[in-house]
């Protein structure tokens, strides 16, 4: 999820394919997701204008795309809070393209109706983008499989935005804080050592 | 005898449904070519695609897609009016449907009355109260689906993500509820 906002404000996620890597644990990549699309629920100005999705395609895979099909398949988009009001896809010109036209078919009907593709050299999906209000020419032209120095330099920025989001988790734990000790006036919610008896049924926390 | 057969193969689960199963809703396009392999989605498709829908879901969609939609304006009395109609809603979604909510409110209770969370599935549905109250039960259910029950009423950190190993499985049962969450209208027990 990127810190700028695109020129309707509304947020940008962008998706390098060539970052994504789902051969180990799909599951993990799942709630990795799923993390990155509800985690901006402070975010009051991204609640109001929502959300466009930049999926960039370039560069060399990681997985396989059955892998990608399987998870856009099955991760529930329609129940994330920030709903995605478009998607741009951008392919190089290559007969690739053809191949990856397959996977809209895999997408639900609605995300697939408000995708868009783009097609050719950074430039020309740079314009394309921008006709839609979407300025991400500082990441168009970082080609995916240069030399490892400016990969290193991503890697760099994730970490960066990493280390933000913990500082955010942290402010968020100390606030739940008083509330988790077992000898709190205040029972928010069921700690590890507590009991849970409900409406004819009794569930015990782990 | 043979026409069954046919059938049979194509919805074995190793080959790839027709491509007019997913882009063609209404089946006008029954063309026996493009039964035999799977090809790619075109502009042509995105047209009919698009051509199946209501005017006003395509004016919707193309306003989403350019921002030309119109602002809410979100005045208190609006808001105010919304959320209780949200909150009548989610009383309406059958019991079955809305199980990992009515388990978020029995473990922490303020959640009922949690405006800011209210607001935010709102305002994701610009304003529907009943696709707002889908929202939050399916919100909820997929993150049960995902972190399971003991993060349900916590918010999910960069650790849990790291270190939580659950499953998710396609075609799970959980997944086919949530499915079923999302496409049946929420009316009502």
């Amino acid at each position: 999820m990127l810190g700028t906002y695109d020129r309707a404000g509304r947020g940008v996620n962008l998706i390098r394919m060539a970052k994504f890597d789902l051969s180990n644990d799909i599951h993990a990549v799942a709630r990795c997701v799923w993390y990155t699309l509800t985690a901006v629920d402070a975010d009051y100005k991204m609640h109001r204008n929502r959300m466009v999705s930049v999926v960039d395609y370039r560069g060399e895979w990681k997985s396989s795309p059955l892998q990608f099909v399987r998870l856009l398949t099955a991760f529930p988009f329609d129940a994330t809070p920030v709903p995605m009001v478009s998607l741009h896809t951008l392919y190089p010109t290559s007969l690739k393209y053809e191949i990856l036209q397959t996977i809209r078919h895999a997408l639900p009907n609605d995300t697939r109706l408000r995708n868009r593709f783009h097609r050719g050299s950074p430039l020309e999906l740079d314009y394309a983008l921008r006709s839609f209000g979407i300025d991400l020419s500082d990441h168009l032209f970082q080609e995916c499989d240069r030399g490892s120095s400016e990969n290193d330099e991503h890697d760099e920025s994730i970490e960066e935005d990493i280390r933000q989001r913990q500082q955010l988790d942290e402010g968020w734990r100390q606030s739940e804080a008083p509330y988790c000790k077992p000898n709190s006036p205040i029972a928010m919610f069921p700690i590890s050592q507590d009991i849970i008896m409900g409406r004819s049924k009794t569930v015990a926390t782990t | 005898m043979m026409h069954s057969t046919n059938d049979t193969a194509n919805n074995s689960c190793f080959s790839i449904p027709a491509i007019h199963k997913f882009c063609d809703p209404w089946n006008r396009n029954t063309s026996d070519s493009q039964d035999s392999s799977l090809e790619a989605y075109t502009d042509a498709d995105l047209a009919a695609d698009l051509n199946a829908l209501t005017f006003a879901e395509r004016q919707a969609m193309e306003a989403d897609i350019h921002r030309v939609n119109d602002v809410i304006e979100e005045t208190p009395e609006f808001v105010d009016a919304q959320l209780a109609k949200m909150k009548e809603a989610l009383e309406k979604i059958y019991i079955r449907h809305r199980q990992a909510w009515d388990r978020a409110i029995f473990l922490r209770p303020s959640l009922a009355g949690d405006r800011g969370l209210h607001l935010m599935m709102l305002r994701a549905r610009r304003f529907q109260p009943n696709d707002a109250a889908v929202l939050m039960v399916a919100y909820f259910q997929a993150k049960r689906d995902l972190f399971g029950d003991d993060l349900l009423i916590h918010r999910i950190t960069w650790n849990d993500v790291r270190t939580t190993s659950l499953w998710f499985v396609v075609g799970s049962r959980h997944l086919d509820c949530l499915q079923d969450i999302l496409t049946t209208p929420p009316l009502y027990s």
